[in-house]
Order: C-alpha cells, then sequence, then structure tokens
C-alpha cells in the first residue's frame, strides 16, 4: 500500500480538502505540518474531504498531508482494558491539565503514543498444542488481564483460512503483545499469530449468525427490567435532559447489569461534562467483586480540544472493541454518552463539505449511519 | 450491524453479544427532531429521563407514560419460564393501572377526587404504591439499589395482589373504603419492603403475601360485623 504525499488546499473548520490522488475512502491520513489524525469522509478525482479529528487551527493551505494507505483501525490485545482513549484511541494520561481536563496536545500520533503497551510481558495459557487444527475465532489461548477479564486470545479475523498449529509459546515464559505466540500452518503459508491485531473500526468484526434478541439483560433497575426491558444484544435510546439524574443511571447500569463487560463513550455537551462524568467512573468499584470497575472497562472519552468530529471517531472505535470482547464469548455494553453529540458532527461536517467548491450535492446519510451502528430487528 | 447478540467465530459454538444504551439530547426535549426520531426506529427499548420526575424526587427519572420497549413480547417468554408464568400480566397489569392513573388524574384536577368512585380511589392508591414500592429505586441504598427478578417479581405481586383482592373482594362484595384499605399497616409497608428484603430474602415477599391477604380478610369480617350489627341495631 502506497503512502502518497499531498497538500492542503482549503480549510473550513474540521474538514480539510486536499489536493491527494490514490486517497482511499475512509482512510486514515495525518494533516499539516502537525500531522493532526484525519480520516478521508469524500473523494472527487484527485481531491479527497478529510474529516480532522483534532483542532484544524493554525493550518493552512499548502501544508502537507500523508497518506497512511490504511483506515483509522483499533489496536486490539491485552493491555486494553483499564484505560482511558481519546476518539482515535490515543491513551489518555491520568495527569489532566491544569484545568482538570482530560487533554491531549495536538500531533501525537501513534508512534509517541500507542494505543497498547508493547513492553509489558503477559502471562500465557495456551489453550491448544501442536498439531491441532484451528478455524478463525479459535481460541488459541488466554491471558490473565485483571482480575475480572480473561482476556482470550483467537485466531483473529484478519486472517481468512485455518490450518493446523506448527508452534505453540511455553507457557513458563512470558511475552509481549508483539511476541509470536503460535505459528498455523495454512494452505495460503505460515501464519505467525501475535496477541495484538488491528481492525478498522468502520468494519463490522464478522461473526457465524445473529440470534434474535430473546434474553433480558438483567440491569438490576425495576422499572427497565419490568417494564422496558432490555434484550441481550439489543439496543436503548436514553433521552437525557440536564437535571434528569442521567449521569447516575449511566453508573448504576455500569456496575449492576449483568453485561460481563461495559464500554462508556463519552461525547460530553460542554467541555466539563466528559470529564466529569470520566472522574465519577474511574472511582467506580465492582459491586460483585470489590475490584475496581475499571478492570473490566475501557472508556473513550472526547478530550475538551478535540472538535464535533472526533465524535464519530469516538462511537467506532467503541463498538469495535465492545465486538472484539463479544467475539471472545463475553457480552458486552456500550454505553454512548451522547449520540446526539455524533449526529451534530456529521451535520457540520456534511455542511463544511457543501459549503466547499464541489459540484455535487451531499448525500443525507444520518438515518443509514444510525441504522448501521444500531441494528434494526 | 453493530449491536447484537451472535454465534462467533470459531469452534463450539460461543455465544457473545454487544447491547447498546444511547442517551440522546434533543434541544429543548423534543422528540420528533432528526436525531431521536431516526433513532427510535432502530432501537428497541426506550427510557426517557425525566427532569420534572427528577425534581420531585422521583429517581430513577425515567416516564412510565412515554417509555416503551419492542423486547416485552420476546423476553416475557424467558421470565415466564425462569421467574414465574404469570410475569407478563403482572407487568402489562401495572401498565394499565399506570395509564389509568394519569386520566384519573385530569378527572382529579378538573372535579375532585370526590367525583371519582371507591374503584377509582383504589386504583389510585395502587398506583401510588407501584410507584413509590417498585418504580422508585434508590441508587445509594445498599438493599434497594439492585434488584434481581424474583425480588421485582414478588414486590409487583404484591401490589397486584392488594389492587386485585382489594378491589374485587373488599371494595366490590364487601363494601368497604378505599381509604380504609389504604390504611392498614401491611398495605402502608408495600412501599417500603424494597429498601428491608434483601435479594436472596425474596421468599419473605412469599410468606409476605400470605400476611397481606389475612388482613384484607380481617377487615373485610370487620365491615360485615360491622354492618350487621347495624341491621340489628
Amino acid at each position: 500500500m502506497s503512502s502518497g504525499k499531498g497538500r492542503i488546499v482549503y480549510i473550513s473548520g474540521p474538514v480539510v480538502k486536499a489536493e491527494l490522488p490514490g486517497a482511499l475512502l475512509y482512510e486514515l491520513v495525518f494533516v499539516g505540518e502537525l500531522g493532526l489524525f484525519g480520516e478521508v469522509v469524500r473523494i472527487q478525482g484527485d481531491m479527497a474531504f478529510i474529516q480532522v479529528y483534532e483542532e484544524t487551527t493554525g493550518l493552512k493551505p499548502g501544508e502537507p498531508v500523508v497518506r497512511t494507505g490504511e483506515p483509522l483501525s483499533a489496536w486490539l490485545g491485552p493491555g486494553i482494558l483499564n484505560r482511558v482513549y481519546d476518539g482515535v484511541q490515543r491513551p489518555l494520561s491520568l495527569i489532566f491539565d491544569l484545568t482538570k481536563r482530560p487533554f491531549v496536545a495536538r500531533g501525537i500520533n501513534y508512534e509517541k503514543a500507542p494505543p497498547l503497551d508493547f513492553n509489558k510481558k503477559w502471562k500465557w495459557i495456551p489453550k491448544v498444542k501442536v498439531g491441532d487444527e484451528v478455524e478463525v475465532g479459535d481460541i488459541l489461548g488466554v491471558v490473565p488481564e485483571t482480575p475480572l477479564v480473561e482476556h482470550r486470545i483467537l485466531y483473529p479475523p484478519i486472517y481468512r483460512v485455518g490450518g493446523v498449529v506448527k508452534y505453540v509459546a511455553p507457557p513458563e515464559g512470558e511475552y509481549t503483545i508483539d511476541d509470536v505466540i503460535a505459528e498455523v500452518e495454512t494452505k495460503e503459508g505460515t501464519v505467525k499469530v501475535k496477541m495484538w491485531h488491528k481492525w478498522p473500526v468502520r468494519r463490522p468484526r464478522p461473526f457465524k449468525e445473529k440470534l434474535p434478541p430473546v434474553e433480558p439483560l438483567i440491569t438490576g433497575i425495576r422499572t427497565i427490567d419490568t417494564l422496558f426491558p432490555i434484550a441481550i444484544g439489543g439496543a436503548a435510546a436514553i433521552p437525557g435532559p440536564f437535571g434528569s439524574g442521567k449521569t447516575v443511571t449511566i453508573r448504576t447500569l455500569a456496575m449492576y447489569s449483568e453485561a460481563r463487560l461495559v464500554f462508556p463513550v463519552l461525547c460530553g455537551e460542554r467541555g466539563n461534562e466528559a470529564a466529569d462524568a470520566l472522574q465519577g467512573l474511574l472511582k467506580l468499584v465492582d459491586p460483585n467483586t470489590g475490584r475496581p470497575l475499571m478492570e473490566r472497562t475501557t472508556i473513550i472519552v472526547n478530550t475538551s480540544n478535540m472538535p464535533v468530529a472526533a465524535r464519530e471517531a469516538s462511537i467506532y472505535m467503541g463498538v469495535t472493541i465492545a465486538e472484539y470482547f463479544r467475539d471472545q464469548g463475553y457480552d458486552a455494553f456500550l454505553m454512548a454518552d451522547s449520540t446526539s453529540r455524533w449526529a451534530e458532527a456529521m451535520r457540520e461536517v456534511a455542511l463544511r463539505i457543501g459549503e466547499m467548491p464541489s459540484e455535487e450535492g451531499f448525500p443525507a446519510y444520518l438515518p443509514t449511519r444510525l441504522a448501521e451502528f444500531y441494528e434494526s430487528w | 450491524m453493530r449491536a447484537g447478540r451472535v454465534v462467533t467465530l470459531g469452534k463450539g459454538n460461543r455465544l457473545g453479544s454487544v447491547t447498546i444504551a444511547a442517551s440522546v439530547s434533543p434541544p429543548g426535549g423534543d422528540f420528533t427532531e432528526p436525531v431521536t426520531s431516526h433513532t427510535l426506529r432502530f432501537i428497541g427499548a426506550f427510557w426517557p429521563l425525566d427532569a420534572k420526575l427528577a425534581y420531585s424526587r422521583h429517581y430513577p427519572a425515567i416516564n412510565w407514560l412515554m417509555g416503551f420497549s419492542r423486547y416485552v413480547d420476546t423476553v416475557a417468554e424467558w421470565y415466564q419460564k425462569n421467574v414465574a408464568p404469570d410475569w407478563r400480566e403482572l407487568r402489562d397489569e401495572a401498565v394499565r393501572i399506570l395509564t389509568r392513573e394519569a386520566e384519573l388524574q385530569e378527572v382529579v384536577r378538573i372535579l375532585g377526587t370526590e367525583a371519582l368512585s371507591e374503584q377509582e380511589k383504589h386504583l389510585l392508591n395502587a398506583a401510588f404504591l407501584i410507584r413509590e414500592g417498585f418504580l422508585k429505586q434508590d441508587a445509594y441504598h445498599p438493599v434497594d439499589v439492585r434488584s434481581l427478578p424474583p425480588k421485582q417479581y414478588w414486590l409487583l405481586r404484591l401490589i397486584i395482589t392488594f389492587y386485585r383482592k382489594g378491589g374485587l373482594e373488599a371494595i366490590n362484595r364487601g363494601g368497604v373504603p378505599a381509604s380504609a384499605l389504604r390504611e392498614l399497616d401491611t398495605v402502608k409497608r408495600l412501599a417500603r419492603l424494597r429498601m428491608e428484603i434483601k435479594n436472596e430474602e425474596y421468599k419473605k415477599l412469599i410468606d409476605y403475601e400470605q400476611e397481606l391477604v389475612n388482613s384484607i380478610d380481617n377487615l373485610i369480617k370487620q365491615y360485615e360485623t360491622q354492618r350487621a350489627m347495624a341491621a340489628t341495631a
């Protein structure tokens, strides 16, 4: 995959128009001298419209745009739990800035802030042996990531064919996520499997079969469970105006529902809202074990200096991580607060693209995006 | 496409799921605005939080008249098998009582409580207990914060038993006024049981039903006796 260079032609808030030949739809690109994160959301010949996930103040036409040849992806593997990330999975330091808001300086890319720790060594418990036949999705081994969650390492869906296990890393050692923990001989060659892999956030992760929602997800909240139940695998909307106790409701759901893992995605309305909600979640205790709730959680939060466009990335990032744990055989509960911010982001981006010198109108994709996210039964 | 319960890839028919709860913040509380209205088409459950309810200290402030769930039919089978065969019926009766309460409150607002029949007053009393003793839930109370299905079922069942037996036998046949029923100690306690009985103690609620039934029977007898004495006087 080539990584070409282009240049900025026009800037309008979070949207940048660039001359970027060969760009692919939803390709991850780095914009300007600072190398801001962006996604290509529309292509017109050699021109690309880019949704930038960081403040574009100070960007100038003529500055470079670098292609990565890859889509925005989640980095999935041990070390993902008990973490707070921004919408493009940069880990937030728990040392906030002076105004007590989660903050990431602009231009921090994955090299400076890798989503996963590549130095940490994990205990590895293999579940397959040499000679076993494995197919995509099989559990190769487990890593006791936290006292609350056993991280199951699958033969990941980035590979399309199974095969026979040729090598399994012995359990006496401890391994980083980048060490090879298994080798599988397939008809397309030898696959060296590691504990981590990348998955494009806009692509739903594959599964064998989708089941109708028949079992309730017990939340422990009587009004919900008895009057307006939610099914495992279902979706609920919570309109929650200011002063309605939404934060407490969301916290109760996170702590007491019977879902094994919880994934809050915080897109606050005001800069402080996400920070406050975050502070609250970090302190929660898992009622069944007394351990920190963070040990069965990953939080995605919009930082105060990220523009509205970043909210869309947050939602997709959160749902991809949730699917990743679903694939391991867990019940994952994603709580997005609030999706209205996401839709506003989409509206603003569409508006700005529409304002730019362009021949075609911009399609109304809001309902489609929402449907993709929720799944209608 | 992203929410759902699935059979995952790989051997062994592993099940996994993603359940989603998403808050929406329609400007000015207008649910017809694009995000909320489109979202409503796709989601299965709707839990509208109401600032007025929160202000009046009703938590969780889920508006029971506006909420809904498209999953009730499908999860009812699970509840009927795993909790009680009449789960659905009880739940629907509660919703009916709450809906009727809203209608009657309009009547009371215009004509006053004197315009109501004893049955209607009784229904309002039952609705009050459903709200105070079942819908309300204290997130900071160690016993009340989380309710498992058996406790949920029995708390509601006690209130519905009060409603049905009180309405049919006491008021209808026995001529007992709604106020007398409401004042029974066993009935008043229905508002507090959620904070007194732990999840693992739900069997005490089963025993309590007998106490409740007995107290209503005693009340009916009391009124019978009073009438008999008045007749012979």
